[in-house]
């Protein structure tokens, strides 16, 4: 199946509704779809071991039934896991998309949190909040970097100032979560502040960047300074 | 939110003694007439082979409601009950089966990048605990610890006013990496 998009490319896909055509979700919509197949994939996976541990048949729990839900939870476990740790980067590289970027990582945890009823912020989504800020902020560069062919879009090119707030919220809301945790759960297994404070410096500078840009193109307004809305869809 | 500020450093014993069947002065000589477990089974087809050893005991009040008790102090410090985990088994000699874990609890969901994890079994007034530290998921979890996490908890269930005894009891369950062969006497209340 194949279709022309409204930019006259030809997309082979199984869902390219206009929605997946959104640089907030993704460039490509096939690799768009791609991930939030997966997505319902690691659901269903999810939902499968969730339920395996709850439903009994006849006093026999589904779990004790077959070492294959050990399996299973292997591999959920597995997939969580890189998810939460590289799912948000590889994705803002792969196809853009800050809204779904985040997403990924955010999507196993919140998982978890409906099936146990439990919302207590934990290392797990601990590192998803510092992932999934860095996978917003690459995507939102790696889009710039595609509109400008630079690879300092901040400078050849002012971007929106909705943007540029968008991204200083997403960040400073996110860095004050995670510094709250590591102070509180100074005990907390595993809660070294220094790998979660370096994978803080790229989203932060590439911010600084963006402002920084976006304030000199005031000071120094050229052709291309105008304030846009590149991201409105 | 975890308590972790108002943890002690060190725990001050309660030197309490526990009087049950197959234990003679904090030793266990006969698992079979004790309520006491010294390890976890993991089922493979038929047989079932031990894995994890029991590194804490819980002395209760009294039995009933006792596992939701022993939880609550670890789901007040944040700790997630039933997480993403494996099937683990305790053998009860009376029934003479095997009974799946009743009561678990870890630190987070996942444990993407290591947690705390604990699996409980109730035999009478007693509650056997393993308490455990997994690595990181690369691509499975492993034992990071058993002494970190049994260690912790005496902290935590002191913390809450539970009467702890660090290593009183000797399972005879050493195990690598760095299991003693001692499990901590935790007694609730005025016990």
């Amino acid at each position: 199946m194949s279709r022309v998009t409204a930019g006259g490319r030809k997309v082979r896909g199984f869902v390219t509704t206009s929605r997946l055509e959104s640089p907030l979700i993704g460039i490509q919509p096939r690799r768009t779809a791609l991930s939030l197949a997966f997505l319902g994939g690691f659901g269903v996976l999810f939902a499968v071991s969730h339920l395996a541990t709850t439903v009994s048949v006849g006093g026999t729990h589904l779990e004790t039934t077959s070492s294959l839900f050990d399996s299973l939870t292997a591999l959920v476990i597995f997939l969580a896991t890189a998810m939460i740790i590289v799912g948000p980067y590889l994705y803002a590289v792969w196809n853009g998309g800050p809204v779904l970027a985040g997403t990924i990582a955010f999507f196993p945890v919140v998982l978890g949190e409906l099936a146990t009823g439990r919302y207590a912020l934990g290392l797990d989504g601990a590192i998803a909040i510092t992932t999934a800020v860095g996978g917003i902020v690459l995507a939102t560069y790696v889009l710039d970097v595609r509109k400008t062919a630079s690879l300092r879009p901040w400078s050849s090119r002012t971007p929106s100032l909705e943007s540029v707030l968008a991204l200083s919220v997403v960040t400073l809301i996110g860095g004050v979560s995670v510094w709250q945790f590591i102070l509180e759960g100074a005990t907390l297994l595993g809660v070294t502040s220094m790998p979660l404070a370096l994978l803080w410096m790229p989203p932060v500078t590439v911010v600084v960047a963006y402002w920084t840009g976006f304030l000199l193109a005031r000071v120094q307004p050229t052709e291309d300074s105008q304030l846009g809305d590149q991201y409105s869809h | 939110m975890p308590p972790d500020t108002e943890l002690a450093t060190t725990v001050e014993s309660a030197d309490a003694q526990l009087t049950v069947p197959g234990l003679e002065d904090g030793r266990l000589t006969d698992e079979r007439d004790s309520p006491i477990v010294a390890y976890q089974y993991r089922q493979e087809g038929s047989t079932y082979r031990p894995t994890a050893p029991i590194n804490l005991v819980f002395d209760l009040e009294e039995p009933a409601g006792g596992l939701d008790r022993v939880m609550s102090v670890l789901e007040a410090a944040g700790w997630v009950r039933a997480p993403e985990e494996y099937v683990r088994y305790a053998y009860d000699y009376e029934a003479d089966e095997y009974v799946r874990q009743e009561a678990t609890a870890a630190e987070t969901y996942y444990g993407t990048s290591g947690r705390r994890h604990v699996r409980c079994w109730q035999f009478d007034t007693l509650v056997s605990m393993q308490a455990h530290e997994d690595t990181g998921a690369r691509p499975k979890h492993g034992i990071e610890s058993y002494t970190d996490t049994r260690e912790y908890l005496e902290k935590l269930y002191a913390a809450a006013d539970w009467r702890v005894t660090p290593r009183a009891l000797s399972l005879e369950n050493d195990e690598p990496p760095d299991h003693d062969g001692y499990a901590t006497l935790i007694t609730e209340g005025s016990r």
